[in-house]
Formats: C-alpha cells, structure tokens, sequence
C-alpha cells in the first residue's frame, strides 16, 4: 500500500462510491416508514411500514506495470442493492387521538407458522426414536 | 464509518388544530468499505445494510405529550415462534437425557 494521499480520477470515484454510502446511511429514512397523511372523512390516515435496503459496490483500476504504455490498464466495477418495504400499520389520527391499526399479513404468518410446526414435529420424532429405540 | 450503528429519528411535525402530531422511527444499520491503493492500481469497495421500523406516534397538545406505539404484529409472531422453536428443542433434548439416564440407572 502506498503511503501517499490518493490523487487522480480513480481515487476520485472510489470517494464518490464512498460519500454515496455516507450519503445513504445518514438519509432520512423516517419520510419512508410513514407515508404521506390521507385525509379520509373527519380522520387523517397514516401508512406505516418496515424498510430494509441494502447495496454494495466494488470498483477496481489497473494503470499495467509501464507507466510510458497504456498496455494492461483496466478498469472494472460493479454494484447491487435493493429495498423493500413491508405494511405495518395504518395510523389513524382523529380528534379524540391517535388509533393504531395494525395490519397482519396472514401469509407471512402462515409461513412461519409452517416452519415451526415442521421443526416440532422433527423434535417431536426425534425424541420417541431415542426413547423407544 | 465501518459498523453497526443505531439512531432514532423523528419525521415533520404535522399541525392538526392545536395538536402536534410527531412520527418516531428506529434506524439500525451496518456499513463497512475498504479501499486499497498502490502506485499503479486501485481497488475499493463496501455494502451497507439499513432497517428502519416505526415505534411510535407522538401526539402533543397544550403541554402535554401522548406516545402511541406502533406494534408489528407480524414481527412480533415471528420472533415469539423463534423463541418457542429454541426452548422446544432445549427442553426436548433435556427430557431424552433425562429419560435415558432414568432407565439406565440401576434402580
């Protein structure tokens, strides 16, 4: 690794990439987990949802072992990322207060519910193996 | 900066009347980058994860303050379903010890 401050148009992007990161880390991301307030009849609605996202980036540049020639340099990068966001709740804001609704999504917990019943039946039949066996 | 962070943070004020009406959110997020320079080459790179969920509505009116919490309802089933898995298979194992150890024993 060179001791020297990086310089040039490589270190350059490999900074943008990095202040891109900073920049979505320290974004505001409560804008995303509560929508924009609906009003309906007397009451004002909120939607209110879970958000995960996540990305990553890589960037590579080679200048080759001669710095007179161009031959051997590359350059190369990629990146991916994605966001998601589950319903949570509806936030309903009247003039007696604030009524949270929360919103079940009954396949998820269908799911879940399927993988645990699988899991104690496993342990259920693992057991009377070791005890009659 | 590299590793878990976590922070709280708090959407516009909305004015209903003379009510304030405050959204809360917890941020929880994990970043790490490397970069590596040499005198003919560079190579960076990093990935970031963040997970924001409501907590709670604030609600604020002639001085005083009213905090609704928002439950997820799904996370919660989850996570309860995670739990009982973990202490079904620690109490099973523990009976079949128990149970073969029992009829082992000479009396």
């Amino acid at each position: 690794m060179s001791e020297a401050q990086p310089t040039g148009p490589v270190a350059q992007a490999v900074n943008h990439f990095f202040a891109t990161f900073e920049r979505a880390q320290n974004k505001a991301v409560v804008n995303s987990v509560y929508g924009e307030p609906i009003p309906y009849g007397s009451a004002i609605v909120i939607p209110v949802a879970s958000v995960s996202q996540m990305f990553g980036v890589g960037l590579g540049v080679g200048a080759g072992p001669n710095a007179e020639s161009t031959a051997g340099e590359g350059a190369g990068g990629g990146g991916t990322g994605r966001v998601t966001a589950r319903p949570v709740a509806m936030a309903e804001i009247t003039v007696d207060g604030v009524d949270i609704h929360p919103i079940i999504d009954e396949n998820r917990a269908l799911v879940a519910s399927l993988f645990f019943a699988a899991w104690a039946v496993f342990w259920a039949t693992r057991t009377l193996i070791k005890l009659f066996k | 900066m590299n590793g878990f962070r976590r922070e709280i943070q708090h959407g516009p004020p909305l004015q209903l009347g003379d009510r304030e009406i405050v959204t809360e959110a917890e941020v929880w997020s994990f970043q790490a980058k490397q970069m590596s320079l040499t005198n003919h080459n560079a190579a960076g790179g990093g990935a970031l994860f963040t997970w924001a969920h409501p907590t709670v509505v604030i609600e604020r009116s002639a001085g005083t303050e009213r905090r609704t919490p928002v439950t997820d309802v799904n996370l919660q089933l989850e996570i309860a379903l995670l739990i009982a898995a973990i202490v079904l298979a620690i109490v099973l194992t523990i009976f079949t010890t128990w149970a073969q150890r029992s009829s082992k024993s000479p009396d």
